[in-house]
């Protein structure tokens, strides 16, 4: 039976993979294959054989820096590691997170929980003077606002609190 | 090899001293001492490449080219040993067509085909030298076989000088 010749491809491949081609048991067979292939290699060959035959020699002699050094295994060096940029950001970070969260903490501890523990009159209520309102919205009251709308703003007039019985409910 | 990547001597000899300073400063990197060549191969394609980038950025501030031209390279080393075995012009003329061939590929074809058959280096240490894989390496060094094949000047000029 007749060997088909190796194609174009099949060429190329068995130059590039050398004596691993697949395609070696044809080659080791049909002799015009062989040839094309040899006669592609001998051409690479002669680029490389070329090539480093024209390249121009070195025309000054190689200078050795004393200054360098094959690197070695430093020693740990604290101030250089812990100041080392990424290190010393991350620092920086979970300062600044500790600071926030303990300037947002509140100083009071929380509220006890609201329990209906002593009830008192509404009628002694209405009676009682009211708290002047202190503070920020105190000044700001005292500033803006007549003196009768300033009773409208003083404790005791919301009755918000008062429970169902009509006693205002205090926490305990 | 880097002669033929930066196409100027004094370049060429600069950077091959840095490459073996590097090589030096390094050498503690190097965990396959049986693999030297490709692993200093890799350095200085490394180099290359950057002295590369940092031509190009020059030379849009410069009107004067850096690169030396392959092209008159040869007639001012007329009398150089390297010549001796070819004349002048026809060193000149398969330098002219090797560059033309070298630029007519893409990056890593041209940097494939240079390394396997200029600097004959095997597959395995080319794939190491780029930080590629042996089956990449072979397409590349495939398709620039193929372009090669077809470059009928390049083939012609290496077949007359060979007779």
């Amino acid at each position: 039976m007749r060997q088909e010749h190796l194609d174009h491809d099949a060429v190329i491949r068995a130059v590039v993979d050398g004596e691993s081609a697949p395609q070696k048991e044809h080659l080791d067979q049909c002799a015009a294959c062989r040839e094309l292939v040899d006669e592609l290699q001998s051409d690479l060959a002669e680029v490389g054989r070329r090539s480093r035959a024209i390249a121009p020699r070195p025309t000054k002699a190689f200078a050795w820096s004393h200054a360098v050094q094959p690197a070695q295994a430093r020693p740990w060096n604290w101030p250089r590691n812990w100041l080392w940029p990424p290190a010393a950001g991350a620092m920086v970070a979970a300062l600044l997170l500790a600071v926030v969260w303990l300037g947002l903490r509140p100083d009071s501890p929380a509220p006890a929980p609201l329990r209906l523990t002593e009830t008192m009159p509404l009628a002694g209520l209405m009676d009682a003077e009211p708290e002047p309102v202190g503070g920020f919205f105190g000044f700001l009251v005292a500033e803006n606002i007549s003196g009768q709308e300033q009773d409208f703003f003083s404790a005791g007039d919301d009755d918000s609190d008062i429970g169902a019985e009509g006693a205002i409910l205090w926490p305990g | 090899m880097l002669y033929y990547r930066v196409s100027n001597q004094a370049d060429a000899e600069d950077l091959c001293q840095e490459v073996f300073i590097k090589a030096f400063a390094r050498i503690a990197t190097l965990r396959q001492p049986e693999s030297v060549r490709a692993w200093l191969y890799g350095i200085a394609l490394n180099q290359s490449r950057d002295f590369l980038r940092k031509r190009r950025m020059l030379s849009i501030f410069k009107s004067t080219p850096q690169g030396e031209n392959p092209d008159t390279a040869d007639e001012s080393r007329a009398g150089h040993a390297g010549d001796a075995a070819l004349d002048a012009a026809a060193a000149r003329r398969f330098r002219q067509k090797l560059a033309h061939f070298r630029q007519s590929l893409p990056r890593l074809q041209g940097e494939v085909f240079t390394l396997r058959y200029m600097d004959e280096l095997t597959i395995p240490e080319i794939a190491q030298a780029l930080g590629r894989s042996q089956s990449t390496v072979k397409t590349h060094l495939y398709r620039a076989v193929e372009r090669f094949k077809k470059s009928p000047g390049l083939v012609r000029e290496l077949r007359e000088v060979a007779q």
